[in-house]
């Protein structure tokens, strides 16, 4: 096993993917973060009257929100778990790879590991990317970050967690689904477009909670979304998504790694 | 530069269980398939195939293409899983080897690679997963005279280099036992000759099983040992080239009345083709009865030979597709 987890390591370091996307989901972060909190200053104008600024800053939910920020990584590891799946049906690497190691099923658990520490690497940039623009920028405007209080070190906790997890769904939804182009725009479409459609129609939102976007919400900010039958706990959300990525990376190994490779 | 391909994978220290496999590996025997069958769809790709590889030997695996080669090979390394029947190497199935990038060294066709990893880098991947040593993919880099393209993304390697980089890949784990699969694709005559030298030497002085397989039988003729020949996914001859069984003889004319020529023969049952300029091949007539049957209709011969039979006519003729009834063979 330690042999595959450095073969597959790396593989990850040898292409130019990881570095372009960590720069990706960085920039998104940033980007997520100045927002947020501009956005929060400026809607001292059109906020509610008589609450200052500082005050809405001071909320231990905004703050989250903030911190929930650094949790945007998390569609860019599950693009580079499909990715690195993929890669290798595209390029047929998947020969040389499964001649040097038949086991299949060592493979695609040594492919998990090594997914998950590209995911928890982008978790750590964009928590550090998160913190280098939140902390500096509140403590100038003399707000008081609740970090035990008000959850803000959970959160934090929660996205690197639910960041590392995004690796190991993107790399079951690989397998499952061996072209490249598809599994990325499928994957990309439902975590954009479906799941957040799904959350707002009635009847259909209580189950929405299970779902593997919304359980990866959960794991972030259990306290968001506002379910009828209630949001689930941030360990109950994790639990939930890394629960997906097995059942995809399962699925996947019966239904690909069980038949020819090509 | 051959004396390279004898250097021996140093195992580093994780591996030190496979370094005693080594030892008993040399006793192992060749490939065996026994009545290996593959199935896509309706379609029969290999029908109940059985043969030997034996082993310290240079086989042939021949037919034509989509006589089922490949996916015989695939069948062998496991890629594909067997219809029926089974494949072993060593007495083992694929699956069961316990090391097998230092049993088995497979070259399939020369696309397995990511365009924008190197070459070094693209052998290291498989360094690592095998357990030997990073320097042996400098090795092996030397050994299929790649050296100066290592730092190159294999994106932007020739057809030939990227055979010469599958070969190397094979050659990691300095496996006993190598099956390519038409290796000789994409390389030039120097590529092709080199390549002939080199598994010959593997073979010989290395003790090497090779397993080569190819569609044209020029290419392999000069260093195989024995052939296994198939055509619509059956065998069709197994043994040595000289043994071959032979094809129909052929009679060469040349003439300057090659109407008169093709009558003449034609009448006396032979197949004539026109092979322009005043010369005909026929078939199903010796060079004597051709001979007579042109004085007699007082047809002018420049040339009269008889052709005998060569080990390609003999191979096209074994694998020939008997075609829809009533067309000519």
């Amino acid at each position: 096993m330690t042999r595959l987890l450095r073969s597959e390591w790396r593989k990850v370091l040898t292409t130019k993917l990881w570095w372009g996307m960590l720069i990706g989901c960085v920039a998104l972060t940033a980007l997520g973060v100045v927002s947020q909190i501009a956005s929060d200053v400026n809607s001292h104008a059109g906020g509610p009257p008589g609450v200052a600024v500082p005050d809405l800053l001071s909320q231990a939910m905004t703050q989250r929100n903030i911190a929930s920020t650094a949790a945007a990584a998390g569609i860019f590891a599950i693009i580079v778990g499909i990715i690195l799946v993929t890669t290798e049906f595209r390029h047929l690497t998947s020969r040389p790879t499964f001649l040097v190691q038949p086991r299949r099923g060592h493979v695609l658990a040594a492919k998990l590991v090594v997914a998950a520490a590209v995911g928890l690497l982008y978790a750590v940039a964009c928590v550090l990317t998160d913190l280098a623009i939140m902390v500096p920028w509140l403590a100038a405007r003399g707000v008081t970050i609740e970090w035990t209080g008000g959850g803000v070190l959970r959160t934090l906790a929660g996205a690197l967690v639910a960041v590392a997890i995004g690796a190991i769904v993107g790399v079951g939804v690989g397998v499952l689904v061996r072209n490249q182009i598809a599994a990325v725009i499928g994957a990309l479409a439902y975590f954009l477009i479906v799941e957040p459609l799904l959350s707002v129609i009635p009847y259909v939102n209580d189950a929405y909670r299970f779902l593997p976007g919304a359980a990866s919400n959960a794991l972030v900010d259990p306290g968001s979304g506002g379910f009828p039958g209630g949001s689930l706990t941030q360990l109950q959300g994790g639990l939930l998504t890394l629960g997906w990525g097995l059942f995809f990376a399962g699925m996947g190994w019966l239904i690909t790694l069980r038949r020819d490779i090509p | 530069m051959t004396e390279l391909a004898r250097q021996r994978p140093t195992p580093d220290g994780e591996t030190a269980a496979g370094n005693g496999q080594g030892t008993a590996r040399a006793a192992a025997p060749g490939i065996v398939t026994s009545r290996l069958s593959k199935d896509f769809g309706t379609v029969r790709a290999v029908d109940d195939l059985s043969f030997t590889v034996e082993h310290g030997t240079v086989t042939g695996f021949l037919g034509p293409n989509g006589a089922g080669k490949t996916t015989t090979l695939r069948m062998i390394l496991g890629l594909a899983t067997p219809s029926a029947g089974a494949a072993t190497i060593g007495g083992a199935r694929y699956a069961d080897l316990a090391d097998p990038a230092r049993t088995v060294g497979a070259v399939l066709e020369a696309t397995s690679f990511h365009p924008a990893r190197t070459a070094r880098n693209h052998l290291r991947v498989f360094c690592a997963a095998a357990g030997v040593a990073d320097r042996r993919a400098d090795e092996v880099l030397e050994v299929v005279g790649l050296s100066g393209a290592a730092r190159v993304p294999v994106g932007r390697f020739s057809l030939g280099m990227r055979q010469r980089l599958s070969l190397a890949t094979a050659l990691i784990g300095d496996p006993r036992v190598l099956i390519l699969d038409e290796p000789a694709n994409g390389l030039d005559p120097q590529g092709i000759a080199w390549l002939r030298q080199l598994l010959r030497y593997m073979a010989d002085a290395e003790g090497r099983t090779i397993l080569i397989s190819s569609h044209v039988l020029s290419e392999v003729e000069q260093i195989v040992d024995r052939v296994v020949i198939i055509a619509r996914g059956r065998l069709l001859y197994e043994g040595t080239l000289r043994d071959l069984p032979g094809g129909q003889s052929a009679v060469v004319v040349r003439t300057p009345a090659v109407e008169a020529a093709t009558a003449a023969l034609a009448a006396q049952g032979a197949a004539v083709s026109d092979r322009g300029s005043g010369w005909l091949l026929v078939t199903g007539i010796s060079a004597a009865a051709a001979g007579h049957a042109c004085w007699q209709a007082n047809v002018e011969l420049h040339e009269l030979r008889d052709e005998g039979s060569t080990l390609e006519q003999r191979f096209l003729a074994l694998t020939a597709d008997p075609g829809p009834p009533g067309a000519p063979a």
